[in-house]
């Protein structure tokens, strides 16, 4: 009786340890991999946010917003204002193409006020392109605002001074 | 009594030890064959992500073409899919390495509607010389964006001055010119059984493979070469689609500018007509007809559209 006590009690000492031992294990391999992991957050931030800086420049240039040759030569971060005017009544076309949540441009350069509308067009301040109502981080760019105008006798090209402001998922914070 | 005990002396301690034993080395086996698996996921996808923010530079500025080359950090197989779906259609791609002689899984598919690439629809490698170049039509659509592997060697040859010069500007080391080195893929104008992709300009068509399809400007012949049926036709397809959209946008921009005395006159009916009833790369040429008329009155017109 007595042997099988000891027997008994040198079980449970190993099944004791044996646990411990697991947890320990199991608790080192949570501290590893929370370790491993850590970076991943900041990788994806990081990326979003070259992505973002990128995506602005690339909007700017892209068929939707540039001038083209409608102003002589082509440039860079040069913006079709009649273009865009035209591409705001068409936005839903384009959702989800740019994965962006928000697209607006400001002219800074000669002074106006007011958000566009169809009664004070060309001659306003702030026109939104795409307004999905989300929360998100903003990045610009200053681009040429280039239109097509005329004084009664003669039409004319008229470019301004703007900034493209594209607005990001709340993600990159 | 001693000899009941049986052959093997084993007590009933050792055995519980060894079953413990067994699991926590099988737990852990299992833990990081999981944690591997997660790291390749984690890896692919960052790759995947870096890879779309690396071609974003070749979709802006006014440049004719602009090139780079990309060397990741094993050998991989990049998967590519395309489908037309929607406004816009969209493509992914998914990366798989090559670790310890084995490909990891499929990784996470990484999609993207604004970009247009021409690859097979599966290719290995591990440094990518990769090429854009505008597709103008008759109106800026898109930058088109082309890959080869570093290892293949693409052989031109017959092919204009003009071409020849803006192959050689991208600086790309495995385009060769005239004389083809052996293993090279020889792509020939006008038609040549010794070569592997033949280019035709009496039809405008691109044969590779046994398969044939056919093109409009140097854009989509680059577009052809560099790419499979399966792979063109769908961007193709999706090229169309963005036409139509901005055929929208400049038909409006027409229709405001006539308050500002300004009359563009171009008429879009047969541009759109063709690109409805677009079924593959063969319609292209009645598109491409109605888009060269576009552009001479845009052209010559007092308000340029585009």
């Amino acid at each position: 009786m007595v042997k099988n006590k000891s027997g008994q009690v040198k079980v449970q000492q190993m099944a004791f340890m044996i646990l411990g031992l697991t947890i320990f294990f199991v608790l080192v391999g949570l501290f590893a991999l929370s370790f491993m992991f850590s970076g991943v957050k900041e990788s994806k931030a990081l990326l979003d946010k070259q992505q973002a800086t990128l995506l602005v420049q690339k909007l700017a240039n892209s068929p939707e917003f540039s001038c083209g040759g409608a102003f002589g030569t082509e440039k860079t971060n040069c913006v079709d204002l009649d273009k865009v005017w035209a591409l705001k009544s068409k936005i839903n076309d384009y959702s989800g193409f740019w994965d962006i949540k928000g697209i607006e441009i400001l002219k800074i350069y000669p002074s106006s006020t007011g958000e566009c509308s169809s009664s004070n067009f060309p001659n306003c301040e702030h026109l939104t392109i795409l307004n999905s109502g989300a929360l998100g981080v903003d990045k610009s760019t200053f681009v040429s605002l280039c239109r097509k105008e005329s004084d009664g006798s003669r039409i004319f090209d008229k470019c301004e001074v703007g900034k493209l402001i594209v607005r990001f998922s709340n993600e990159l914070k | 009594m001693k000899n009941k005990r049986g052959f093997l002396d084993i007590s009933f301690s050792w055995i519980f030890a060894f079953l413990i034993g067994a699991m926590i080395l099988t737990g852990a086996i299992y833990g990081i064959n999981k944690f591997s698996s997660i790291k390749n996921t984690q890896n692919s996808a960052e790759l995947g992500v870096a890879l779309k923010n690396l071609l974003t530079p070749l979709e802006s500025g006014v440049e004719t073409t602009k090139s780079i080359t990309i060397t990741l950090p094993v050998l991989s197989k990049i998967n590519h899919g395309c489908d037309n779906y929607g406004n816009f259609g969209g493509e992914t791609f998914s990366l798989q390495e090559k670790v310890k002689n084995k490909w990891t899984n499929s990784g996470v598919p990484i999609s993207f509607k604004d970009k247009y690439i021409f690859t097979p629809e599966v290719f290995e490698g591990q440094t990518f010389n990769i090429f854009s170049k505008p597709f103008n039509f008759p109106f800026k659509v898109a930058n088109l964006i082309y890959f080869s592997n570093s290892k293949d060697k693409y052989c031109f040859v017959g092919f204009s001055r003009g071409t020849e010069t803006e192959l050689k500007n991208l600086n790309q080391n495995n385009f060769e010119f005239g004389t083809c080195s052996t293993g090279a893929i020889k792509v020939c104008l006008g038609g040549n059984s010794n070569c592997d992709i033949n280019v035709k300009t009496s039809d405008n068509s691109v044969e590779k493979n046994g398969e044939k399809v056919y093109f409009e400007t140097d854009a989509l012949m680059y577009a052809a070469i560099f790419s499979d049926k399966i792979t063109y036709e769908c961007e193709l397809k999706r090229l169309m689609k963005r036409a139509d959209e901005l055929t929208d946008i400049y038909s409006s921009k027409s229709a405001n500018l006539i308050q500002v005395g300004c009359s563009s006159s171009v008429d879009f009916t047969l541009f759109r007509q063709g690109i409805s009833n677009l079924e593959d790369s063969e319609d292209l040429v009645f598109i491409n007809q109605a888009g060269k008329n576009m552009d001479s009155i845009n052209k010559y017109s007092g308000c340029r559209l585009w």
